[in-house]
């Protein structure tokens, strides 16, 4: 089996892991959807109209299969409590959430490479230590008390940007970027902190390395020679962290959407848990982790571009 | 005699270490003069080689004076002293396996020197890279100017090293242990072309190894080091003739013992007087 | 310790932590529910750290909090360890198909991060609890003691004395249990600690999002929180318990870097 079927195969069966382990934990743990649903109060007969409207009493595989299928066709179904179709809520809001982690990546990138390789450069010298000092402190900083923080200081005191709240892009593009700066930043601050440390020892990793060494000796200065020859090399150890933090960002963006009141699926997750409206949870849930396993593939995939010893196509080995 | 390099007091030690890697060495090298520098592993021969091409690790402290063209190279900052390296002064690595970047094409790599330092743009530097491989002894150079470097042979790989360490005709060509790595067979006719690539470029050689009789092929004159020291130089044949020190007799008397097969008679010190 | 000030410095933050919790057993200046009407009071002879807006302790707060951080902290790596290791260890010692179809699996589990896991938990239960939040912390760590051990079980079955002891005739469950285990306890202990770390951050998120520990418990999560209604006039309710996260967070990192350290000092000088 060449390498891109057999990790495209291994997606398709993620996928349906994923999918029995969402359907699972909210359908079939110990006590009853609906009642939850209804909460302590409510009366057995409504309880029983529930379940009739959402066809708790036929048995689950049933139901499960109906769902899969419903996400297949694009019919994510509706609300279990007010019976609105729930699409188009899920892309008005994914499209909020999409672009805070994105521009939240961009972030830390932007932060943590330079840093990274500057404290990888001067590791022996103060300044490099220092860098990593102040990585491992933002590392310990929860993303909500960053956020706050940022908020309050750049949002309330200097009044730069907005403190929080959301226009959308269709109504000004200004007000949609400068609403988003501050949360993205956040995430970025907080996911860069943790990028820094891998950065800094795949960067070391590299300036032990006899190629290196050699690009050095051609007559390459120490930041072109690590740009030219070892952002690359570093690269492959990097994606792969980048590709996990992307699971670290959406989860981060949930925190992010509630302490800077974004109206993105964050935010309406939360919303629905309060409402208890399983439907709407099992749906989005399984979104955010369709598309962490979909950037996992991407990131597998990509080495074969950054790595031209894995493009000769078989399966190296298990790794 | 003119001078190219001309090393003095040269002495070096590592963060915290008391212990000098190398101490007080002095070397003079001329222009096209090929200099062997011996001494086993841990002797200090690579560290002065590193000190020299200015490639010591960041904890190194450098005390003494290198001497280049008569500019001092020790402190000189590195935007200066990278314009030297790859263009006057060029190295050659011990483990070719890994010296090359695994990303990216051969050709490309040996271009890079080209480009870096006469600003050649990509197109005119082609057939210069391939003229340069093929100079070095590689048989095809268009494929393995193709390749990547895990494509290739360790003796392959060590031309190109080789082909970017003279594409510029540099001054002055530092080998360090370069076929020690290699099969014995591949051993002898890199060496072959490294001394005919070295007279076509007419740069002098600093070599670096543990094995006598390769550096008998390769110096005219040889330096041998010993615990961080010079104990001995001098031109080969006096030095193989009449070793002052005791080490370096008895480097003399162990030297290529063991590349003797059985059968043949032991090689005497005639064996390496004219070759 | 001279030789590892990461190790130590960390050790002491951890023990601070840990002296709070020790200290809220016998002792809070008050009682940490205890609503007053000297509200939003500023730190104080009264009150060490100020009160909240509902007049309670602040400094009797912190102190209860860091049990909750430790509790949760325990339990989670409580069950990361107990599944993951046990996994990654039967994972290197079949290292045919079934091992790598444990790790496979355990790698589906990183799709699902602790607070995803938790909002799971939290909506089939109708609400969130400290339990739910400390097994969803649980499960998502069990991938990363499961890799952690896995590699260290590798390294430690490719020795000669493995192969001796397999000569002597002692089975896999008696390698696994006198000659895996005993020796990546170290390199496991280096992940918990760092796991213990993040942990604490999830759970912190959990409180603050409501998904946590009910209100009635007081946590440092929760206690930022609630002072969200405070921070434009009186930022000192929500300046305690971030101390405190941070505080604890880094003391279990640097406890483990400072392990890791100590397990291979050739990372301190990682260079020649």
């Amino acid at each position: 089996m060449t390498r891109l079927t057999g990790r495209v195969v291994w997606f398709a069966g993620s996928l349906l892991m994923a999918s029995l382990i969402v359907f699972a934990l909210l359908n079939l743990l110990p006590g009853d959807l609906a009642g939850v649903m209804l909460g302590p109060n409510a009366t057995p007969e409504a309880v029983e109209a529930l379940r009739g409207r959402l066809g708790l009493d036929r048995p689950w595989p049933i139901r499960y299969l109906e769902w899969i299928a419903g996400l297949f066709s694009g019919q994510l179904g509706a609300s279990a409590l007010t019976g609105q179709p729930i699409a188009p809520m899920i892309v008005d809001k994914f499209g909020v959430t999409f672009s805070l982690v994105v521009f939240g990546m961009f972030f830390a990138v932007a932060i943590a490479l330079p840093l990274g390789i500057h404290s990888a450069l001067r590791r022996h010298h103060a300044d490099g230590v220092v860098v990593a000092g102040i990585s491992q402190f933002g590392m310990a900083l929860p993303v909500f008390v960053v956020g706050i923080g940022l908020s309050l200081l750049v949002g309330v005191r200097l009044r730069w940007l907005p403190a929080n709240g959301y226009v959308s892009l269709g109504d000004s593009l200004g007000g949609w970027a400068s609403h988003l700066v501050l949360p993205a930043f956040t995430l970025g601050l907080v996911q860069g902190a943790v990028l820094v440390r891998y950065v800094r020892s795949a960067f070391i990793d590299v300036l032990n390395q006899d190629y290196f060494r050699t690009a050095r000796a051609i007559g390459w200065r120490r930041w072109p020679a690590l740009l030219r020859h070892g952002l690359r090399n570093a690269a492959l150890q990097l994606v792969t962290i980048v590709g996990l933090q992307f699971a670290t960002l959406f989860v981060g963006a949930i925190v992010v959407e509630s302490v800077f009141v974004l109206p993105g699926l964050g935010s309406y997750l939360l919303q629905m848990v309060a409402n208890r409206d399983i439907p709407v949870v099992q749906t989005i849930v399984m979104l955010l982790v369709t598309l962490v396993l979909v950037i996992n593939l991407l990131v597998d995939l990509s080495y074969a571009i950054i790595d031209p010893r894995l493009r000769t196509g078989e399966e190296q080995d298990e790794s | 005699m003119s001078e190219l390099l001309r090393v003095a007091d040269l002495s070096v030690r590592f963060g915290r270490s008391r212990n000098w890697a190398v101490r007080d060495v002095d070397l003079v090298i001329a222009p096209g003069e090929r200099l062997g520098l011996i001494g086993e592993s841990g002797s200090g021969k690579s560290v002065t080689a590193l000190a020299i091409i200015g490639l010591l690790a960041d904890t190194a402290h450098v005390r003494g004076s290198i001497r280049w063209h008569n500019r001092e190279l020790v402190g000189m900052p590195d935007i200066e002293y990278s314009t030297l390296r790859g263009r006057q002064l060029s190295m050659v690595f011990q483990e070719p396996m890994t010296a090359l970047d695994p990303t990216m094409l051969t050709g490309r790599q040996v271009a890079e020197v080209l480009r870096l330092h006469q600003g050649a743009p990509s197109g005119r530097a082609r057939p210069r890279v391939l003229e340069m491989l093929g100079k070095v002894g590689i048989d095809d150079p268009e494929r393995v100017a193709d390749s990547f470097p895990h494509e290739l042979s360790g003796g392959q790989r060590q031309r190109v090293l080789i082909a970017m360490a003279l594409i510029n005709t540099p001054d002055l060509l530092i080998a360090d242990e370069p076929t020690t790595a290699l099969d014995v067979t591949v051993q002898a006719r890199v060496l072959a072309e490294l001394r005919s690539g070295l007279a076509e470029a007419g740069s002098a050689l600093l070599f670096i190894s543990h094995d006598l009789a390769v550096v008998s092929q390769m110096c005219d004159r040889i330096a041998v080091m010993r615990d961080g020291r010079i104990v001995e130089q001098g031109s080969l044949t006096e030095v193989l003739r009449a070793p002052k020190d005791p080490y370096t007799a008895g480097l003399i008397a162990t030297a290529n013992l063991d590349a003797v097969a059985p059968g043949e008679r032991l090689p005497v010190l005639e064996d390496f007087y004219d070759h | 310790m001279k030789r590892n000030p990461t190790l130590a410095v960390g050790g002491a933050m951890v023990a601070v932590v840990v002296l709070l919790a020790l200290i809220s057993v016998f002792w809070t200046p008050w009682l940490p529910t205890q609503v007053s009407t000297n509200r939003l009071a500023p730190p104080g002879a009264e009150h060490l750290m100020g009160t909240d807006g509902f007049g309670q302790d602040i400094f009797s707060r912190i102190l209860i909090g860091a049990r909750s951080c430790l509790l949760v902290g325990v339990v989670a790596v409580g069950i990361g360890a107990l599944l993951g290791v046990p996994l990654g260890i039967t994972a290197a010692i079949n290292r045919g198909w079934p091992g790598r179809l444990i790790m496979r699996t355990t790698d589906i589990v990183y799709a699902f991060p602790a607070l995803l896991l938790a909002i799971l938990l939290a909506a089939a239960r109708g609400s969130g609890s400290t339990l739910t939040a400390m097994v969803a912390i649980g499960i998502a760590s069990i991938p990363a003691f499961a890799r952690v051990a896995r590699g260290a079980a590798l390294q430690v079955l490719s020795q000669d004395y493995i192969l001796a002891a397999r000569g002597a005739g002692i089975g896999r469950r008696g390698i696994a249990i006198r000659h895996v285990l005993p020796n990546i306890t170290p390199v496991v202990l280096v992940q918990g600690s760092v796991s213990f770390g993040l942990a604490i951050l999830a759970e912190a998120s959990l409180s603050y999002l409501g998904l946590g520990t009910p209100p009635t418990t007081p946590t440092w999560g929760r206690m930022i929180y609630e002072a969200q209604p405070y921070l434009y006039s009186n930022l000192n309710l929500a300046f305690w318990p971030g101390l405190f996260i941070a505080l604890a967070v880094l003391g279990f990192n640097l406890l483990g870097d400072g392990m890791r350290e100590l397990l291979d000092p050739t990372l301190r000088e990682a260079d020649k």
